[in-house]
């Protein structure tokens, strides 16, 4: 079963496709839900405590981007203006909407003040349509956690993909 | 030509995986030549779909979300039409084909299975005699403890003879495997597509490429 | 099962296998869980000060300071895949430019926890009636209420609000129609967040009430002291390294 070296090509190439086209499509289908729900990252894992006790570390949320009127009260994922971390807090204000831009202010359940802070200098409200990168409308508890260790330890997701590449070329089940 | 591999044997997947990689080898070495043609458009199929993917994924790194939008959706559709195809080409046209060939007694195609957690060895063999173009398909099975020891060595020369036996272009290429009793005896049955026309020409070819027509079994009948 | 790893593969899918469906179950069976929700919201008091409402604002504004009476009943919103619900109090008015939609900034909210959720210190206290004694001081074991009144059931009497409100032209004063709404997110344990329903959904029952008269805010005070003090939550000044960073290191 291991032995790599009485395979002939095409056959080792059929395993690499095998692999090649499992990884492809978990890439599709995340592509897919992205167009579907117009977000970049349509499944985001809570980083911080900031909303606790609604969101914990570690739990993973669904967003949607399409509902472009966010009212007060939903909770929105955004990155800061030139930052790459996504923030997961609640709206609490809400300006225009119709004409001008929907501008909003968020803050943390946690967090005793307003997001005011986090924004990039001279900003003072998020403007819907490019900062905030979809609305959280569903909630699994716990499953996320396990990217959180992978981003904590980078060596991690190396040696799972090279285990997960390695059984799957190897065996042929 | 024994495997020096020892595989478990409690694995039918095992099992079966290597009596396919046995089979195209003994072929070979009846110097049939193998058609590729099956597994290339299977692998066209495949590494189409896998480069769409990948190319996505590039444009995606390099420049983002927002540039790469409206490419996504059409590469998404593109990626499953081909994936679709690749399954419906995997599934229905190869079908589990695990050899596909030619040589000088005739063109052969044989197809392998096995039911759930029963370690029988099903094959669906589709061969043409050489000099004519009457296809015939059989359907041959075996146990696999025919060719496999009880340690989990595979042992050639049962497979062999199993084959020779059961298929005639194979016998015909390889008389010294025809045996009539191959280790433990086992059922097999065989459907040829014979029709009132060509019953005759059935039967002679089948004379003619060396089976045994089993003698005895009943009263000949005159015509 | 021809190897432990093969054992442990099957053992680890089936286990997948049952938890989500599991979890599928419980997150459809909210929705076949009647609910009857009602509330009344009355203005209590409302100013508008000029001032400097946050210790981060760089430059004065209008802000204002809306007290209310509340007498809510939210009992039936809690089921088994209830976490818990946040409960809100927006002020809605109209915007200064003629053909937006109204401005809205929520003045006070409250997180209501389900009963088997665990103690944080978030959690809502009711404020006790005049005349109770307050109980002894003790870290509530998880999902005891510590509420006078069932668990859903607020009924506040002018209430201080948690946050003032500003406005994004920095001008408050004598604007009019003016209204608060109250609303609320309920957090399952799995499923689909839930926000405030007006219209009817089946087993649940629009919100009835909720909403406010409406009301002008007031021009700024006269020159004698007013009371702004927010009610304050018991959040943290908690902005976690690694997630959010504040950019400005006072407080």
């Amino acid at each position: 079963m291991l032995g790599l070296s009485d395979m002939q090509p095409r056959q080792f190439a059929a395993q690499v496709l095998n692999f090649a086209l499992v990884l492809s499509t978990a890439f599709m289908l995340w592509k897919g839900l992205s167009v579907a729900t117009d977000s970049p990252s349509p499944i985001v894992v809570v980083l911080s405590g900031s909303m606790e006790p609604a969101f914990e570390r570690g739990d993973l949320l669904f967003l949607w981007n399409r509902g472009l009127d966010t009212q007060v009260g939903e909770i929105v994922v955004y990155n800061v203006k030139g930052k790459d971390i996504p923030i997961v807090h609640r709206v609490v204000r809400r300006y225009g909407g119709g004409k001008t831009p929907l501008k909003l202010l968020t803050k943390g359940d946690n967090n005793l003040a307003d997001d005011t802070e986090l924004y990039a200098t001279n900003q003072d409200f998020l403007t819907r349509k490019e900062d905030v990168i979809g609305s959280v409308v569903g909630f699994i508890p716990f499953v996320g956690y396990v990217t959180i260790l992978l981003s904590e330890y980078p060596w991690l997701k190396q040696a799972m993909l090279g285990i997960m590449g390695l059984m799957v070329v190897l065996q042929r089940e | 030509m024994s495997a020096t591999t020892k595989i478990a044997v409690h694995s039918l997947a095992d099992l079966k995986n290597t009596t396919d990689d046995a089979l195209p080898n003994y072929l070979h070495s009846l110097k049939f030549r193998q058609i590729h043609n099956q597994t290339d458009v299977r692998l066209v199929l495949g590494y189409s779909a896998v480069i769409i993917a990948g190319a996505l994924f590039y444009f995606d790194y390099k420049f983002g979300w927002e540039a790469s939008k409206p490419y996504t959706a059409p590469a998404v559709v593109a990626y499953f039409i081909l994936n679709s195809a690749f399954s419906y080409w995997l599934w229905f046209v190869e079908a589990g084909t695990v050899y596909e060939g030619e040589g000088s007694t005739g063109k052969v195609r044989i197809a392998s299975s096995t039911k759930k957690h029963i370690p029988i060895y099903e094959c669906d063999v589709l061969f043409t005699p050489a000099g004519s173009n009457l296809q015939q398909k059989i359907h041959i099975r075996a146990p696999m403890t025919r060719w496999f020891t009880s340690d989990g060595y595979f042992v050639a020369k049962p497979f062999q003879q199993w084959l020779a036996s059961e298929v005639p272009i194979i016998g015909a290429a390889d008389p010294s495997n025809v045996v009539e009793e191959i280790g433990r005896g086992s059922e097999t049955e065989r459907t040829l597509n014979a029709t009132g026309n060509n019953a005759i020409d059935v039967l002679e070819q089948l004379k003619a490429s060396g089976a045994k027509v089993s003698t005895g079994s009943g009263r000949r009948r005159k015509a | 099962m021809h190897s432990v790893l093969v054992r442990v593969q099957n053992v680890f899918g089936f286990f997948t296998t049952v938890a989500f469906s599991v979890a599928a179950v419980i997150a459809l069976s909210t929705f076949i869980h009647p609910q009857t929700p009602s509330a009344t919201v009355a203005l209590s008091n409302v100013q508008v000060v000029r001032g400097r409402p946050h210790y981060y604002s760089y430059k004065k504004e209008e802000y204002a300071h809306v007290k209310f009476d509340m007498d809510a009943d939210l009992s039936t919103l809690f089921n088994w895949n209830t976490k818990q619900v946040f409960l809100y109090l927006k002020a809605v008015y109209p915007s200064t430019k003629a053909g937006e939609p109204s401005s809205e900034a929520i003045i006070w909210d409250a997180i209501l926890p389900g009963a088997a959720a665990p103690y944080n210190q978030n959690h809502f206290l009711h404020p006790l009636p005049k005349g109770t004694k307050p109980p002894k001081s003790r870290k509530p074991k998880s999902g005891e209420s510590t509420s006078p009144y069932p668990r859903g059931v607020l009924k506040l009497k002018n209430q201080r609000p948690k946050y003032q409100i500003t406005d994004m032209t920095g001008k408050l004063q004598n604007r009019t129609d003016a209204r608060l709404e109250l609303g609320w997110n309920v957090q399952p344990w799995v499923g689909a967040q839930v926000w405030t329903n007006w219209q009817d959904l089946g087993m649940w029952k629009a919100l009835e009430g909720g909403r406010s008269e409406v009301f002008a805010f007031p021009a700024i005070g006269a020159k004698k002291k007013v009371d702004t003090s927010t009610e304050k939550g018991k959040e943290g000044h908690r902005l976690e390294a690694g997630g959010e960073q504040p950019r400005r290191n006072n407080v």
